[in-house]
Formats: structure tokens, sequence, C-alpha cells
């Protein structure tokens, strides 16, 4: 794999700004509006399990709202693009060796 | 008797009254971490947890805590439930000396019984993943045997590493890893990205409990931890060959995914709250990419909350942290009596030893602080007198308040390395270090007044005994 894989370079949905309303199905942690379904209950209808394309957060529908709500979501968790795109790499890769 | 599995555990520790059976309905969050994080907060008896009957789940067997007391880790140990936790650690210690232990291959491993392969893998079917804590940045897997090769040496049984590494679950076929530079599995990584290759390994879950002890030991880099189970467990440690890597792998697992770390990725990952009572993350970590589970029927999911200590990984990790620091050092100084390395996985650490002259004390802890775990972790080092006991924290109080001068006992060593989770590291993955020489100088290190130390009066041993005796007739 090779760095334009990552993560970042695949999403092209626009991006909620700060104030965006919340929305059932925008990410808690960075507000994106992208998400994917992971999971269902196995009881129907319970919970789903659901996770923000660009920030790979994770939540059930069924958790405390301080962890689903993108309102409600404490400030000292939240993610911004900066963030993902500035986050350290552990660990670094090292260089390929030449054949040679 | 030792525990081919975690099953015959929980049996055991069900009898014990060691394990609680919580059958009223549950939430998945925030009741299963927060019943775990509470088992740690009630006192030293705390029993393992055992949920399945958790809303929305029609088929979840969950254990947690298993390891999170003092009588559950004796029992881990088969020793009585209230082993005092310095003898469970010198047994730690004498059982090491048997090591090491050849394993004993069995191919009747009970998760042959279930398979999902390619793009029918879902760790969420087999698994029922839920939140530790709120930050977290989604489900973790923490509690796993992870087993990886040296790919320069593949055939090396004792390269062959067992480690428990953090791993998010990021898709239905996907876990982001966390190989911390200072562990094996990032030398195994490093080695096959620097050819560009895939990293094949084994995640496997619900294993017995020496080998959740085993895998979270500081070992050298050719030291098998199979064989060192095989001497902590007085018998053979039962292994089988997983079918996609070929590695081996536990017998008894509930749970063995394998797949392949993909060469030269990273993808955000985190937080997670960690062992240091803080979260790290988010940060760009290496993927696995599963290609195949396989399980027992019935598959009992175990897990393990972690938080601001004391929570269960503390007790899993603070005997196994002692005894191969006790072991490193002894090898060179045999003065060293004993080590208390308990604290944070090793942060922290307090030795107690013999001075062979004048500065002694402080080449001890210097040697401490170099030892393969020392190198990650031991950023504090206390030495203390042979007749102060590390585990007895106001002994060791006593010590730091009457022994030591701090301008020549306390030296501060700049830019040493350490694990980039340690909270307090600049930048991280870089501390400086302390040693604190709590201990009596000695010639020709001729400070102080300690000619004339209080000892306990000879006849005291006959009179707590006596005391004790009384007392006991007293409440007759």
């Amino acid at each position: 794999m090779t760095d334009s894989d990552s993560l970042h370079d695949h999403v092209t949905e626009p991006m909620a700004g700060p104030l965006a309303a919340p929305m059932a199905d925008c990410c808690p942690r960075c507000a994106f509006e992208a998400v994917d379904t992971l999971h269902t209950s196995p009881v129907p209808g319970v919970w789903d399990v659901l996770q923000c394309r660009r920030c790979l957060y994770t939540w059930r529908t069924s958790e405390p709202a301080r962890r689903t709500r993108r309102e409600a979501y404490p400030e000292q968790f939240r993610m911004t693009p900066q963030d993902i795109e500035n986050a350290p790499e552990v660990p670094a890769l090292p260089p390929l060796r030449t054949s040679a | 008797m030792p525990y081919d599995d975690l099953r015959g555990f929980l049996d055991t520790l069900e009898k014990e009254g060691q394990l609680l059976r919580v059958t009223e309905e549950v939430l998945p969050e925030p009741d299963l971490a927060a019943a775990a994080n509470a088992a740690g907060r009630i006192g030293e008896g705390a029993p393992a947890l055992w949920f399945d009957n958790v809303k929305g789940f029609t088929d979840a067997r969950i254990a947690l805590n298993v390891h999170g007391s003092w009588a559950n880790h004796a029992l881990a140990l088969g020793l009585p439930r209230h082993t005092p936790v310095k003898e469970q650690v010198a047994e730690f210690a004498r059982r090491w000396d048997a090591f090491p232990i050849a394993p004993e291959r069995r191919e009747d491993a009970p998760w042959r019984e279930n398979t999902q392969e390619g793009e029918d893998v879902d760790l969420f079917s087999v698994l029922p993943l839920f939140r530790l804590n709120d930050g977290d940045g989604g489900f973790y897997l923490d509690k796993a045997a992870v087993v990886s090769r040296d790919p320069e040496d593949p055939g090396h049984f004792g390269k062959q590493n067992v480690g428990t590494y953090r791993l998010q679950v990021i898709g239905r076929n996907r876990l982001a890893m966390q190989p911390v530079p200072v562990h094996d599995v990032a030398l195994h990584l490093r080695k096959a990205e620097e050819r560009g290759e895939d990293l094949p390994i084994a995640v496997t879950l619900g294993n017995d409990p020496v080998m959740a002890i085993v895998a979270g030991m500081p070992m050298g880099y050719d030291q098998s931890e199979y064989e060192m189970a095989g001497a902590l467990r007085g018998a053979p440690a039962p292994i089988a060959t997983a079918p996609f890597t070929g590695f081996d792998v536990p017998w008894g697992s509930e749970v063995v995914i394998e797949g392949v770390i993909e060469s030269r990725k990273r993808q955000i990952e985190g937080p997670f709250g960690e062992f240091t009572g803080h979260y790290s993350g988010g940060r760009r970590m290496p993927v696995i990419r599963v290609e195949r589970v396989s399980h027992r029927t019935n598959p009992v999911f175990e897990s393990l909350y972690l938080g601001m200590p004391w929570t269960e990984c503390d007790y899993l990790v603070g005997p196994n942290t002692c005894v191969p620091l006790l072991k490193q050092l002894r090898a060179e100084f045999p003065e060293v009596q004993a080590v208390n390395a308990m604290y944070t996985h090793g942060l922290l650490a307090v030795i107690s030893t013999k001075k062979r002259y004048g500065g002694f004390a402080k080449a001890v802890a210097m040697r401490a602080m170099t030892t393969p775990h020392g190198l990650g972790y031991i950023t504090t080092v206390i030495v203390v007198d042979e007749d102060v006991d590390p585990f007895d924290l106001p002994q060791v109080m006593w010590a730091m308040s009457s022994k030591v001068n701090p301008a020549a006992d306390v030296v501060v060593l700049p830019n040493l390395s350490v694990v980039e989770l340690a909270p307090a590291a600049q930048p991280a993955g870089i501390t400086s270090k302390m040693i604190i020489d709590a201990t009596t100088p000695v010639h020709p290190d001729e400070r102080g007044n300690f000619s004339t130390p209080t000892k306990d009066l000879p006849e005291t041993k006959e009179w707590t005994a006596r005391l004790q005796r009384l007392i006991a007739e007293s409440r007759r």
C-alpha cells in the first residue's frame, strides 16, 4: 500500500462545519456526515453500530448522548480533519530496503 | 492442576466464590465497562464478572475482571486464594527457574469447530464488542495474546512472539494495532516493512489464565512465552497450529483471528484509555486485514477494563513485571533481594538490595533502567536497604523520609527512552529518569548519621505471637 491509499484521500464527501446542526447520522466526534453501519443488533431494532468514514469513530446508537450526539460529545475528545491529517505515525515507517 | 483454557479457570473461580454472574439485563454501554471499573474499586477480593444477558444481543457471553484481584491472580497460578502478594511474586520467581519447559502440541483445538474466511469474516458476528471508556475511538480487543514471527528467522520458535497489544476494531474484517516500538512485534513489523512485505499475525482471545500473564510479560527477544507458560504452569503449555498463518497458538483459545498487517500502511486509531490512567491517541497505526476467524461453539468474549489504577490490568501485569526485573538484576547483582515494579507496568520500581560498597545502590538502579523492560518503562527507581520490604509501602516511605539526602541521593538523568504512552514524556518517547537512593550509605560513602539504627528488639517476634494469641483469646 502507498500513502495514496490513506484514509483522508478516500473521502470526498463535504465536511460539516463546527456549527452544523446535530444529526442522528453525523459523527459525534468530527461532525463528518458520511457514516456507515457496521453491525445491527441481533435482536432487531435495538441498536446499530455506526462508524464515521473519516475519523473511524465507532459507536452504538444505544450509548449515552455524551458518546453519540455531536452536541453532547466532550470537547476534549473531538477531532478535526487537521488532527487526523497531522496524527503522528506509530511506529514510523522504516526506509524500504533496496534489493541492490 | 494447571488450566488448559479460560473455561476451566472460570469454573474454579466460581467454585471459589470468585466469579459473579450478573443475570439481570444490562446495556452493552456503559454497563459492562462500568461494572468492570467498579470491580477495581471494591477492594482486594473482587470477583471476575460474567454477563450473558446484554440488551440487543441474543448470544453474548462476556467475562471481565478475570485477573482482577489478588485472589484471582493467586488462583490463576494454582495458589490458595488468600496467598499474600509478596508470596505470589516469590512463588512466581521460583517457578521461573524451571524455564524453559517445551510446549505440548495438540491438534484437536476446540476453536477449529467454526470458521469464517475471506469475504465472510465479520468480527461483530463472533464477538459481542463494546466500548470501555468514554473517549475511546471505538471497540477494542485489549486482552488478546498476539502471535507473530521474525520475518528473517521464521523457523525460530523462541523469536516467535506472544504479546498483548491494543487492537481497535475498525471494520468487520479490520483491526488497527498498536505495536509499541520497544516491543517485539514492532521489531517483526519493521523487518517486514523494510522489505515491503505484509506481516502475518494471529490474534488469540479468551486464553487460559497463565497465557494472559506471559503475554504481558517482558521477556528476552528470543525467549518463548510458551516455554515460560510451561514453567509457570508446572506442565507443558498446550499449543496448536493456526490454519492460515501456520503459527503456534494456544490450544485452548476461544477465538483465533488470523490475517496480515498490511505493509507500510497507517490509519487513524484511538484514542484509548491506557494503563497509564490517561488516554493516548489518535495516531496513525498499522492495520490488520483479517483473513480467517476460527472459534469455539458459543465462544466466551474476555475483555479487560483499564483506566485510572488500580484496575484488572495492574493485577495482570504486576507480578509478571517484577519477576523478570528481579531475575535480570540478580544475574549480575546477587545482592538484590526483591523488586516491586507493580506501579503502571513498572514506570516506577522499588528495589531492595544489600550494598557491596558505597555507590552500589545507584548502580543497581541504573542497571534496572537498562534492562529490556527498563529501557521502555522504568522512569523512577527507589532503592531501599535489604531489610526494607519493597512491597510494604509504609516501610518504603520510612526509608525515603529518613535515609534520603536529596543533593546526593536523588539523581536525574536527562533524555532517556520510555514508551510513547508515558504521559509525562517530552517529547513522546523521551523522558528524564530519576534514582532515589534510600539506602543507608556504606563505606566509603560516609554521609549522614546512620551508625545507630533502632532495630526490632530480639524479643519482638515472640511478643508478636504472644499478643496475637492474647487478642484471639480475649475475643472468644
